[in-house]
């Protein structure tokens, strides 16, 4: 299968599961939406009724009256949301909106806003930094721990990575953020237990170190549960790259040994690795964002705490949606990576153009 | 497959399986969880998954397990139940006039450093004749230091509960009792103050002494209650057979409790069951389904492989976690573990198909397969006489493997408060340690244990899987 | 005659395997002159392409040289710390032509940087040089210097092997191994990697061992041949002596094996029996079990190469 087919195939899988979600969210959407606009329709004759004494006096001495007044003005509000449309009109209606990223307002204010467009752009960039932060030791410490175990194959070195990587393989992340918090923040005071600022934030520069100081649990508990797989991983994949002939051929050419495992294994090593960091991030994305959660931290793992506590359903499609979309986007670009690493899927791409 | 053969593989995969330490320890483990799941309700209680939704009455809330004493240099009162045969009773005595007097006594040797954090009696059968004329019951201590201290005298209705340390009269009895010990000076003005905050029940064990007030120190020792009832009827019947005195501890079992007083080593014994259960059916079901696809759709070969294929890249790259949220938030309420369960079948058979798939394909191409499609076979005769026995090795191990990841799901859906309302799970308990800031607080025994539990199923799991990996796929097997 | 450029004495290199001790080559002696082939040839698992990686001083892992000596031009390398081995010998005075069609292109880097990394490391060369002098060796194989920009997965099993050929002899090296060069590649492609092999032999005035199972190849390219049973080498001598006067019967059959293509055969010979297991070898003679004459003698004492005619010596209690 050609490079080229391969990433339409992705693609149009991403888009397939990116409509399904959306149709998904729009349906249970448009669900609780007709729940929220029929009690709000009542409230709204309710209040017409108490606004106007005239009205009032009129209609209760005449029961038959009452109902017709109630009836026409229930069957107007129906028709001003569109009630009286059918169920599939409203969801394809509210595609749309999910698609613009429309998801209307929460109950109560988050972040001190209540557009779940505007929550989300506050708390992404957020949620990138500690992920990101995170993401960043846990690659390098997992590469090079990797590689070393790699090389020293069968040593102690080597069995310790295996053991840690089966140990942490084993925790739920975000249970062990709360030992995180219970041991450094509580026992030990070291850490903030939680948040990203301290309350009232800082001024100037000391805002930048506070938030560093804020994200040294976090970071370190996501760190410490993901990079023993990650090096096991890299272990895996470098020792099979290490049998090949080629670095045979390199050491017979008095390549010296750094270049070797640095500059061959690894290189060739390289495209697998990016696919299997990629999808692994993405497949502790989730552990990750409860982990956030845990810590407070005021970024997508708190909105989806917050949604779930707070029943706050716009909130909650919102979230999903963009996660989800975030999530394809990865996996495209994990794609993208592996032809652009590999030689042999670049230059085949280029040669077809 | 001969069932001679059959056994002689057996026999070679068990010579080779046990020579792999961390399999043996996973199914050490694998044994002791099963053990644990199915003696829950001997172990504990038959009745803790009807009580844990509930408040448990009388139980301390929030105290730590009565081991953590060896830890610490102040040591805690244990949690203590009285019942009718743990009492010096005696019986009921006519004084006359229609007056009947009943006491109970019961001696307390107090060694802690903080007593129990209250004393609470409750259950006294009263049966009154005349419902404005109660009937009166009077608390009493008598202390090591002979001092006696009357902490209440009331009215005793049916059905009535004396909760002793949080009675304003008996705030009232002990503040004025200690008062004469304690320094004059520390008490001036400050009186209602002390009264709001002080802690009754240390100030009854504490030595008579300045100080007994704002900084209470433990008097260890004898301490005798004594419970006089009077009756003033001469219908009135006191039965004191079910009378329940509890001695509310400030540590409490095996792993302490939570906020609602729940035992956690009940919790904790029985959420086994659910984990195993989870984990166990999701990983079977996941690897019967990802097997029957991923051969089915090497059999078929052509459009139809291509499309199978496809159909599985497509359930491959849906974000598990967010959809299962969003499904968990749809059904909130009624979700039943079975939900759980066939919520995650759904989206994890895929990894499995895709490498039963490949396995199939190449099992096909080979030459006896072959031969006995030409001499004859059947499709069905095919698949479950070559293909399914080749494959069956990796689909143990794949079940193994499959199981952490299950078990990790359903607890990280039940911390977020999207579990099976009914069970007693592990990542509840977790939920509720996190909704009621256990970290912050500090309440480690209601943290720590739960997350181990799903740890050590996970790793057992692991353990096992790796280790039928190693003696199932050679190449690993030499590194 | 010229002076040997490559000395083996008594070399022993054995795989310490967790099963038992592999004795791969075992006991091996013999020289190799200047501008000279010396084909070594067996049946698989007989120890030849070990042999090869040992003259490289670096036995494949789990194996060690325990014993003997190795001498290029004079200089003893066994023993030599690897860091010396890298920068003064390895490529420069012993390089290796491996199985091009197999794996021996590193799959991600360009094929020009693969054949000058020698001239990097060793030589200090600037990259501008050493591609020039690359694309000089290219053209000297038959290839388009251009192909240096080219990626290893854009190029034919031939053209990969002809690579494999430039790259070993970009150093000018004393010795080359060439480690079954021919294998796996069609039998059109087969002939023109040999055709290139000797015009490059007689241009360059090569010193080389020439690795392969497969007779009828050595006695085209080959001045003289060695063959090798169980890690020890059974025969050597001149070529058209070994190959038309074999003296051991293990090369007897071997040749047997084969089909001629002047001669009419009735009927291809194979081998009865299984090569032995290098763990424990048999005693005695290790041909023993499968040979037709074995006698007493055979079983109990290991024979020694004896002259048999003028450069012609074979492993045999028979003579």
């Amino acid at each position: 299968m050609g490079y080229g087919r391969y990433l339409a195939i992705r693609l149009l899988n991403a888009a397939l599961v990116l409509a399904l979600v959306t149709l998904l969210v729009s349906v249970l959407f448009t669900k609780v939406a007709e729940e929220d606009l029929r009690s709000s329709i009542q409230e709204q004759i309710n209040f017409k009724l108490r606004a106007n004494p005239e009205l009032q006096k009129q209609l209760s001495a005449d029961p038959e009256k009452f109902q017709e007044w109630y009836q026409r003005e229930y069957n107007r509000l129906i028709r001003v949301y569109e009630l009286d449309k059918p169920f599939w009109y409203r969801v394809v209606k509210r595609t749309k909106d999910t698609l613009t990223l429309n998801f209307g307002n929460t109950k109560m204010p988050i972040f001190g806003e209540t557009n779940v467009k505007k929550i989300l752009a506050t708390a992404i960039p957020r949620t990138v930094l500690l992920f990101t932060t995170a993401e960043i030791f846990v690659i390098l410490i997992g590469l090079l721990l990797g590689v070393k175990a790699a090389q020293v194959a069968g040593s102690t070195l080597d069995r310790g990575v295996s053991v840690l990587a089966m140990l942490t393989s084993s925790i739920p992340m975000w249970w062990f953020g709360m030992i995180a918090i219970l041991v450094f923040s509580f026992e030990l005071g070291w850490f903030p237990s939680g948040g990203m600022t301290s309350t009232p934030p800082k001024e100037g520069f000391a805002y930048y170190t506070d938030i560093l100081y804020h994200m040294v649990l976090p970071v370190g508990t996501i760190v410490f549960v993901l990079f023993g797989g990650w090096a096991w991983t890299t272990r895996n994949i470098m020792i099979g790259t290490m049998q090949e002939d080629f670095i045979m051929v390199a050491r017979a050419k008095g390549v010296p040994e750094r270049k070797v495992i640095y500059g061959h294994a690894l290189r060739a090593a390289a495209p697998p690795i990016i696919t299997m960091t990629i999808f692994g991030l993405l497949a502790s994305i989730g552990g990750a964002i409860i982990t956030e959660a845990v810590f407070s931290w005021p970024g997508m793992g708190r909105l989806y705490w917050t949604a779930l506590q707070q029943n706050e359903v716009r909130l909650l499609m919102g979230v999903t949606f963009v996660t989800v979309a975030l999530y394809l986007i990865s996996m495209i670009l994990a794609d993208l990576a592996y032809g652009y690493l590999d030689p042999r899927v670049k230059v085949g791409a280029s040669q077809q153009t | 497959m001969r069932w001679v053969d059959f056994k002689a593989s057996v026999k070679d995969f068990w010579f080779e399986f046990r020579r792999q330490k961390g399999g043996l320890l996973g199914l050490a483990l694998l044994f002791l969880l099963v053990f644990t799941a199915l003696a829950a309700p001997y172990i504990t209680e038959p009745d803790i998954p009807d009580k844990w939704p509930t408040y448990w009455e009388g139980n301390p809330t929030n105290v730590p397990p009565i081991w953590y004493n060896y830890f610490t240099n102040k040591k805690l009162a244990a949690h203590e139940v009285l019942t009718y045969n743990d009492l010096r009773i005696t019986p009921e005595q006519d004084l006359g006039g229609g007056i009947k007097y009943y006491a109970i006594e019961f001696d307390y040797i107090n060694q802690y450093d903080l007593p129990p954090k209250d004393l609470i009696i409750k259950n006294i059968g009263v049966k009154l004749t005349d419902i404005n004329s109660p009937a009166q019951i009077t608390i009493t201590l008598v202390r090591p230091d002979g001092q006696t201290v009357e902490l209440l005298t009331t009215e005793l209705r049916e059905g009535s509960t004396f909760q002793v340390a949080k009675t304003g009269a008996v705030v009232n009895n002990v503040f004025n009792w200690a008062a004469e010990f304690e320094d004059p000076k520390a008490l001036a003005g400050r009186t209602e103050t002390i009264k709001s905050t002080m802690d009754v029940m240390r100030v009854i064990f504490a030595k008579a002494q300045p100080g007994i007030l704002i900084n209470p120190e433990p008097l260890h020792g004898k301490y005798t209650f004594l419970i006089e009832i009077f009756t003033f009827n001469e219908g009135d019947k006191i039965d004191l057979t079910p009378i329940v005195i509890t001695l509310t501890g400030r540590t409490y079992g095996i792993m302490g409790t939570d906020y609602m007083g729940r035992d956690l080593w009940a919790g904790l014994v029985w959420g086994t069951r659910v984990s195993l259960t989870v984990g166990v059916s999701v990983a079977v079901l996941t690897v019967l389904i990802g097997i029957s696809f991923g051969v089915t759709s090497a059999y078929l070969g052509g459009w139809r492989d291509e499309f199978m294929q496809r159909v599985n890249e497509f359930v491959a790259s849906i974000p598990v976690l967010p959809i299962l949220i969003l499904l968990g938030a749809a059904f909130k309420g009624h979700v039943t573990l079975w939900t759980i369960v066939f919520l995650m079948v759904i989206f994890y058979w895929t990894g499995i198909a895709k490498v039963a798939r490949s396995m199939a394909l190449q099992i096909k191409e080979q030459t006896y397969v072959e031969a006995a499609r030409a001499l004859g076979a059947g499709t069905g005769r095919i698949i479950f006489k070559h293909i399914l026995p080749q494959i069956m090795p990796y689909a143990f191990a794949a079940m193994a493997l499959n199981v952490p990841g299950a078990v990790l799901t359903e607890a990280s859906l039940s911390f977020l408060g999207l579990g099976d309302p009914t069970a007693v799970t592990w990542g509840q308990i977790l939920y509720d340690a996190q909704t009621q800031s256990a970290t912050i607080n500090g309440y480690w025994w209601w943290v720590i244990p739960p997350g181990l539990a799903i740890a050590l199923v996970a790793l057992t799991f692991v353990l096992i899987g790796v280790a039928l990996d190693r003696v199932l796929n050679p190449r690993l097997k030499r590194l | 005659m010229a002076k040997p450029v490559l000395e083996v004495k008594n070399l022993k290199m054995y795989y310490f395997t967790s099963r038992g001790v592999v004795k791969a080559v075992d006991d091996v002696s013999f020289e190799l002159k200047k501008g000279e082939v010396l084909g070594l040839a067996g049946e698989s698992g007989c120890g030849k392409s070990s042999l090869g990686f040992t003259l490289m001083n670096m036995p494949t892992p789990p194996g060690k040289i325990v014993g003997g000596s190795i001498k290029i031009d004079g200089r003893e390398i066994v023993g030599l710390p690897e860091n010396v081995m890298r920068r003064e010998i390895r490529w420069q005075k012993i390089s290796m032509i491996f199985q091009g069609a197999m794996n021996a292109l590193n799959p991600v880097y360009t094929v020009g940087y693969q054949m000058i990394e020698p001239l990097l490391y060793h030589k200090g060369m600037e990259k501008e040089e050493a591609l020039n002098k690359a694309q000089r060796y290219l053209e000297l194989v038959g290839l388009d210097p251009e192909i240096v920009y080219r990626y290893p997965h854009e190029l034919s099993g031939g053209m990969k092997q002809r690579v494999v050929i430039a790259m070993a002899l970009l150093l000018d090296p004393e010795v080359v191994i060439a480690d079954e060069p021919t294998t796996a590649l069609d039998v059109i492609v087969q002939a023109q990697i040999i055709n290139l092999l000797k015009k490059l032999k007689k241009e360059l005035g090569l010193s080389m061992i020439f690795i392969t199972h497969d007779l009828s190849i050595l006695a085209e390219v080959s001045d003289r041949l060695a063959v090798m049973y169980a890690g020890k080498i059974v025969e050597i001598g001149d070529s058209q002596k070994v190959y038309y006067e074999p003296a051991h019967p293990y090369t007897q059959r071997l040749l047997s094996a084969i089909p001629r293509l002047h001669e009419d055969v009735e009927k291809l010979e194979f081998i009865p029996g299984q090569p032995p297991n290098l763990i424990k070898p048999p005693t005695g003679c290790r041909f023993h079990p499968r040979c037709p004459y074995a006698m007493q003698v055979c079983k109990e004492q290991i024979p020694q190469l004896t002259k048999v005619d003028e450069d012609h010596y074979a492993a045999c209690w028979l003579l």
